[in-house]
C-alpha cells in the first residue's frame, strides 16, 4: 500500500514542504528512491533497512519505491532518513497509516535505531508554521533549536522505537516546554570582558564610540598590542541580541551546522583566516551556503592582518558592507542572505609591524611602507569610519590593579546610544548612525560656528582628504549621542578627528 | 627666445649625452660660434662621441628639435644651459658641472642663498622631527633645496611649503618622470608655490641608480650648507657629504643616539670632524651671522588641563594610554583636549598614538 509522511525541505534560509510517498507492490525486493534526491538521501536505504532490523521491525521483502515529492525541487541531506522509515512501517502496516496525517517528521537515523541531528531545522520549522503546520517530530539533539517557535507542538524523539510509540499515541510524552527569550537574553559573562583588558584606553574609548553608532573599525598596531583581544570583547559590549535578530543568526547557523550551543545566545563573532577564499567569505559553493559574512550577521566579522587578504576577496565586501546583504547566485540557485555585521580589522603599520612602535625598531622602507598601506582600496576604507592606532601595553598596565570598567557598564552607555540613533533615524529602515546617507548627514549632524570652524582648520593642517569629511561628521554624531547631547559640539568634532590615522597623507 | 647654443644643449641633455662629452666638444672649439658647424661635421661628432654619435646627430639635424621644445612648452619646462644669464654661476665651478638644467617652476631660486637639508630615506620619527624642526625656522632665511626622496627629503620640501618658504628640488630622474611617483603631488605642489623643481636629466629620464648619487653634487652645488638631519652609515647623504666637501660647502650634522645605527653616519661625520655638530637651527643662523630677527616667542594661554598635558609632555614623548594614567583624564576628554593642543600647534601627533611638544629645541 502506499503511505504519505509530511516533511519539510530546505532552500537557502525558507522552508518548503516535502512529502515523502512511500509505494510498495509485489515482486523483485528492489528499493528506488526518486525525486531529485542527493547522495546523502540516497543513501538512507541503508540506514533505513538497518534501523528498521535493528528496532525490532521487519523490513518488507518487496519492491519499495520513495518519491519525494515535489519532485522537480532539489532534496540533500539525511533529514529524510526518518520519515521514510515511518512511511515503510506504514506502507507494510507495521503500524497504522492514520497516524501520520499530523505530524511533519524531521530526522537522521542512526544503523542502530537512533534519530541524530539534522541541519537547518530552524528555518524549516519557522517556514513550517508559517505555511499552517503545528506538530513536529524532531531529533532530541535539535530540541534547543525549536524551544523558541511559539504556538506550535514540538515532539522530540531519540529512537526510532520512540517515535513508533509517539505517533502511535502509546507515549505519554509531552510536546517541549516554549521558552520565552527575555530568560535567555542575559549575556553571558566570559573571558572577553572589557575589564579584562589593562590599559589600551584609547582602544576601548574607540570601540566603544564604534560599537554605539555601528561603525566599522580599523586598529593599526604592532603585533601583540593586543588588537585580536580588543576585537574579542566586543561582542559584549554590543547591544542586546533582540529574539528576532537571534532567530536571524540562529537561522543561518543552522543551516551551515554550526548551531553548537543549540540556539544563539550571543552575537557571533567570525575570524575567516587571511587565506581564506571569496567563496567562504560571500558565501557559495555548489549549495549555495552561507559564508563567513553571513555567519557574522548581526556581530562581528573580524578580519586580522588585513593587508594581507587577497585584495580581490576583500572587494566582495564592498556591496554588502552598503547594503547588508549578500546574494549569492549559483547555477541552478540565486539566494540571498542577510549579512548585516560590524567590521573589525586589524593591521601592522608596516610589513615588519613596528613603525611607528616606541619599543622597536621599524625595518621597513620608505616604498615597502607605501606598498603595505596601498593594499587597502580606496572604496573599502571608505566604508571604515574609525581608525585607531594601538600601541604594546607595559608590563606595569598588565599587573596594574586599577579598575578597568565591566562591559556591562560601557554596554548600557552603547544601549543608550543606540535608542537616541532608532528614535532618530526611525522610519528610514536605518538603525544607527553607520547606516547614515548623505541626506541624513547634512540634516542630522548641523555643526555650531566654532564647530565648522573647527573641522575647517583641522582639514588644512592635518591634511585631510575629501572623503574624511562625512565619516568625521558620523563619528561626531555619535559621540554626541553617547553623551546624550542633542547638538554636535566643538568636543565632539575634536574627538572625532582623533579617528582618521590613515587620512593624514603624510604618514610615510 | 633660446638661442641656437641653448637649443643645442638641450638636445644634447635630451639625448643623454653626459656633461664630461659636452665638454671635450666644447673645448674642441675656439669659438663658440663654430657650434653648428661642428654639429654639421659627422667625423668630429663621432670622434667625440663614439658609438651614440649616430643618435646625437640625428637628434640635431632632424625635427626632433621641434617636438622637444614643444613637449617642453606643453608641459611648462624651461631650460637653462651653461649659455644662459639665469645659469647660476655657483654651479659653474664644482666638478663636472651641468650644462643643461630642465627646470620647473621659479628659475631665479637657483641664485639665491640655499641650505640643503639631507638625510636618509628610512627615517625615524626623531629624524623626522629634526628634519621638520630645522628646515621650520632655516625655510625663513634660505631656499631649502633637496632631493624629493622619501623621507628626510620630503619633509624638508613639505615643511618648506607649510612654511610658505621656497624649495628646490633636484631629481635623479626626468622631470616628466617624478620619482618615485608617490611624489608627484608634491613636486606639483612645490611648482605651484613658488619652488623649483630641476633635473640635468631628459624630460622622461629613467631613475637609474646611478642618476641619484650624480645628481647630488647639484644639491651640494645649489646650497650654501649642507644640513645632514639622519644618516646611517651606508647612505646617499655620505656622498652627497663627500660632494659638498670638494665643493668646499660647509657641512652642519645634528647628532643622534649613539646606539641607533640610523644614526651612525651622521655621529661619525662629528666625530670625524667633517661636519660641524648643530643642535638648533639657531647655530646655523647664527654661523651666517642672519641673526638679527625679533624673537617672536609667542605666549599661549593654557587652560588647568592643557597645562597637565603639556606638564606631561615636558619630559619626552608619551602615548595616548600613559597620558591616560599621568593626567587621570577620561579617555574622551583626552582626546578633546589633544585634538585642539595639535590644532593650535602646542603639541604634534606622531605614528604609534604617541605625543610630543612641538619644536621645543628653538
Amino acid at each position: 500500500m502506499l503511505a504519505l509522511v509530511k516533511s519539510y525541505g530546505l532552500n537557502g534560509l525558507d522552508g518548503f514542504p516535502v512529502q515523502a510517498e512511500i509505494d510498495m507492490h509485489s515482486g523483485m525486493p528492489t528499493y528506488d528512491i526518486v525525486g531529485l534526491a542527493d547522495t546523502a538521501v540516497k543513501e538512507s536505504k541503508e540506514r533505513v533497512r538497518s534501523a528498521l532490523k535493528n528496532s525490532g521491525y521487519s523490513y518488507p521483502v518487496a519492491s519499495v519505491v520513495v518519491n519525494l515529492a515535489p519532485a522537480d525541487i532539489k532534496k540533500e541531506g539525511s533529514l529524510y532518513d526518518l520519515p521514510i522509515a515511518i512511511g515503510l512501517l506504514a506502507a507494510s502496516k507495521q503500524i497504522p497509516y492514520d497516524t501520520l496525517k499530523r505530524a511533519v517528521i524531521l530526522g537522521e537515523l542512526s544503523l542502530n535505531g537512533e534519530v541524530k541531528k539534522v541541519n537547518g531545522l530552524l528555518p524549516m520549522i519557522i517556514s513550517a508554521r508559517q505555511q499552517g503546520e503545528s506538530v513536529f517530530v524532531i531529533p532530541q539533539q535539535n530540541a534547543d533549536e525549536a524551544t523558541f517557535i511559539e504556538g506550535a507542538e514540538i515532539y522530540t524523539v531519540k529512537t526510532l522505537l520512540e517515535t513508533v510509540e509517539l505517533l502511535t499515541n502509546q507515549s505519554d510524552k509531552k510536546p517541549i516546554a516554549i521558552r520565552s527569550w527575555a530568560n535567555d537574553s542575559v549575556y553571558k559573562s566570559n573571558d572577553n570582558d572589557f575589564k579584562f583588558i589593562k590599559g589600551q584606553f584609547a582602544a576601548k574609548r574607540a570601540m566603544e564610540i564604534a560599537v554605539a553608532g555601528g561603525h566599522n573599525i580599523l586598529m593599526i598596531g604592532p603585533p601583540g598590542a593586543g588588537k585580536t583581544m580588543l576585537a574579542r570583547a566586543v561582542p559584549s559590549i554590543m547591544p542586546n541580541l533582540t529574539f528576532e535578530e537571534a532567530l536571524e543568526v540562529a537561522k543561518i547557523h543552522s543551516v551551515s551546522g554550526q548551531l553548537d550551543g543549540g540556539f544563539v545566545y550571543e552575537r557571533p563573532f567570525r575570524t575567516p583566516h587571511h587565506s581564506t577564499t571569496m567563496v567562504a567569505l560571500t558565501g557559495g559553493g555548489n549549495k549555495a551556503r552561507p559564508g563567513e559574512i553571513s555567519l557574522a550577521h548581526n556581530g562581528v566579522l573580524f578580519l586580522d592582518e588585513l593587508p594581507e587578504y587577497n585584495r580581490q576577496t576583500l572587494e566582495t565586501l564592498r556591496q554588502p558592507l552598503e547594503d547588508g546583504v549578500i546574494t549569492v547566485a549559483r547555477n541552478a540557485v540565486s539566494i540571498t542572505y542577510p549579512a548585516d555585521f560590524m567590521l573589525i580589522a586589524s593591521m601592522n603599520p608596516c610589513p615588519c609591524g613596528n613603525y611607528g612602535s616606541a619599543t622597536a625598531e621599524c625595518r621597513c622602507t620608505a616604498s615597502q611602507i607605501h606598498r603595505y598601506l596601498g593594499k587597502l582600496s580606496g572604496p573599502l576604507l571608505d566604508r571604515i569610519d574609525i581608525h585607531i592606532e594601538v600601541d604594546n601595553v607595559s608590563y606595569d598596565d598588565i599587573h596594574s590593579e586599577a579598575y578597568s570598567e565591566a562591559s556591562s557598564e560601557v554596554r548600557k552607555r552603547v544601549n543608550k546610544a543606540r535608542e537616541i540613533q532608532l528614535k532618530r533615524l526611525m522610519g528610514g529602515g536605518k538603525r544607527c548612525n553607520a547606516q547614515m546617507s548623505s541626506a541624513d548627514i547634512k540634516k542630522y549632524c548641523k555643526l555650531e560656528r566654532d564647530s565648522a570652524e573647527l573641522l575647517k582648520a583641522s582639514f588644512e593642517k592635518f591634511n585631510l582628504s575629501a572623503r574624511a569629511y562625512n565619516r568625521i561628521l558620523k563619528v561626531a554624531r555619535t559621540i554626541a549621542d553617547l553623551d546624550g547631547s542633542e547638538n554636535i559640539n566643538y568636543m565632539h568634532v575634536s574627538e572625532a578627528l582623533q579617528y582618521r590615522t590613515l587620512d593624514r597623507k603624510y604618514r610615510v | 627666445m633660446y638661442t641656437l647654443s641653448d637649443k643645442i644643449c638641450a638636445m644634447l641633455g635630451e639625448k643623454g649625452v653626459t656633461a664630461k662629452k659636452f665638454f671635450q666638444l666644447l673645448s674642441s672649439l675656439n669659438d663658440l660660434d663654430e657650434l653648428p658647424d661642428v654639429i654639421a661635421d659627422n667625423k668630429r661628432l663621432e670622434s667625440l662621441f663614439g658609438d651614440s654619435y649616430v643618435s646625437v646627430c640625428k637628434a640635431l639635424k632632424d625635427c626632433e628639435q621641434v617636438r622637444l621644445f614643444s613637449d617642453m612648452e606643453r608641459n611648462g619646462v624651461e631650460v637653462i644651459t651653461w649659455f644662459s644669464d639665469k645659469y647660476p654661476s655657483k654651479l659653474r665651478d664644482i666638478d663636472e658641472p651641468p650644462y643643461v638644467l630642465f627646470c620647473k617652476g621659479n628659475v631665479s631660486l637657483l641664485n639665491k642663498d640655499g641650505i640643503a637639508v639631507v638625510g636618509t630615506r628610512k627615517i625615524s620619527s626623531y629624524g623626522r622631527r629634526v628634519a621638520a624642526d630645522f628646515t621650520r625656522l632655516l625655510a625663513d632665511d634660505f631656499v631649502i633645496v633637496s632631493g624629493l626622496a622619501y623621507g628626510v627629503d620630503s619633509v624638508a620640501h613639505e615643511v618648506t611649503l607649510q612654511e610658505q618658504g621656497e624649495t628646490v628640488a633636484v631629481l635623479g630622474s626626468g622631470i616628466l618622470n617624478i620619482y618615485p611617483s608617490a611624489n608627484e603631488g608634491l613636486a606639483k605642489r612645490i611648482v605651484d608655490n613658488g619652488g623649483l623643481v630641476v633635473s640635468e636629466y631628459g624630460l622622461r629620464a629613467q631613475p637609474l641608480a646611478y642618476r641619484f648619487p650624480h645628481r647630488n653634487r647639484l644639491v651640494a652645488g645649489l646650497a650654501k650648507g649642507l644640513l645632514v638631519c639622519q644618516a646611517p652609515l651606508k647612505s646617499g647623504t655620505n656622498s652627497t657629504v663627500e660632494l659638498a666637501l670638494q665643493q668646499g660647502k660647509d657641512i652642519f650634522v645634528v647628532p643622534g643616539e649613539i646606539y641607533d645605527s640610523g644614526f651612525s653616519g651622521s655621529n661619525n661625520l662629528i666625530k670625524s670632524m667633517q661636519g660641524a655638530c648643530v643642535t638648533t637651527p639657531r647655530d646655523i643662523i647664527d654661523y651666517y651671522g642672519l641673526d638679527n630677527r625679533l624673537n617672536d616667542s609667542k605666549t599661549v594661554q593654557l587652560n588647568f588641563q592643557e597645562q597637565r598635558i603639556v606638564d606631561a609632555l615636558s619630559l619626552g614623548g608619551k602615548t595616548f594610554d600613559q597620558l591616560v594614567v599621568e593626567t587621570s583624564l577620561q579617555p574622551s576628554e583626552l582626546n578633546f583636549l589633544l585634538a585642539n593642543l595639535e590644532l593650535r600647534s602646542i603639541i604634534a601627533r606622531l605614528p604609534g598614538n604617541t605625543y610630543r611638544l612641538y619644536g621645543g629645541i628653538e
